[in-house]
């Protein structure tokens, strides 16, 4: 049995192994072949999105054996689904993502310069990062997650509330560049929050 | 991954929504039959997880500065 996500609100049509309130939704169809099993399993995952307010996507291609094991899984991970579930409740996810400049530093000329432009390589994505964070206090957001930082890039999610997606997205097309650039896509589930605090 | 049935997305919606897909890894089923001689001799079923050393590693093991 593949299982695609956990819900505790399944909405009808869904292909389901429940318990009490918790439901794996599980998909048969994973192996046919008609279609690239990764991007499958996001299809499924977004059309849970759309109908379930509370969505734990898994990793792609989980298995169990049958729907006894879903069932003792769900018992057993019971309390800590419940809380992953009360945490992205009502909430979609954001990829942020800033792409600092691409030139090389100079070759230094000796030790002191080599420093300096090894933290100048950093300075542009530590200011984009801390950008980021900054995020956390805008309205309906939940929670920021720095996914990749390099010297030239950042990735990032924000959790935020359904319905402040949008406002949130135009703020976001207002954040202090930081020498680079900002990019935004989304919404997305909240695959980045399933796990607890990192 | 191949590239059938890819969605409908912009370039850079599809890259992200494949690193959040992928970010965590990816779980591969299947068998593998160790023969030789057209004698099968061993049969190993795999249940295999793929993905980066820092989506697995544990938070002190992080290598952002």
């Amino acid at each position: 049995v593949n299982v695609v996500a956990v819900v505790d609100a399944p909405a009808p049509g869904l292909q389901t192994v429940a318990v009490g309130a918790l439901a794996a939704v599980v998909d048969d169809g994973l192996d046919n072949g008609d279609q690239d099993p990764v991007l499958r399993h996001g299809a499924i995952v977004d059309r849970v999105f759309a109908l379930c307010p509370a969505v734990l996507p898994t990793r792609a291609g989980t298995r169990l054996d049958d729907e006894a094991a879903v069932r003792t899984w769900l018992e057993a991970e019971r309390d800590t689904l419940g809380r992953a579930l009360d945490r992205v409740r009502g909430s979609a996810e954001l990829a942020v993502t800033w792409q600092g400049p691409d030139d090389e530093p100079t070759s230094p000329t000796d030790g002191a310069a080599y420093l300096r432009a090894l933290a100048d390589r950093w300075s542009g994505s530590r200011a984009a990062r801390d950008e980021l964070e900054a995020t956390h206090d805008l309205p309906g957001v939940r929670g920021v997650r720095v996914l990749a930082q390099m010297p030239t890039v950042v990735k990032g999610s924000v959790l935020v509330e359904r319905d402040a997606v949008e406002g949130l997205l135009d703020r976001l097309g207002r954040l202090d560049p930081c020498d680079g650039s900002w990019r935004t896509s989304g919404p997305f589930p909240p695959y980045s929050f399933v796990a607890g605090d990192q | 991954v191949s590239t059938t049935a890819v969605p409908a997305l912009g370039d850079g919606t599809l890259v992200d929504l494949l690193d959040r897909l992928l970010a965590g890894g990816i779980v591969v089923a299947g068998d593998v039959t160790l023969t030789v001689a057209d004698i099968d001799l061993v049969r190993v079923r795999l249940l295999a997880v793929l993905s980066s050393v820092p989506a697995l590693a544990p938070p002190e093991m992080s290598l952002e500065p």
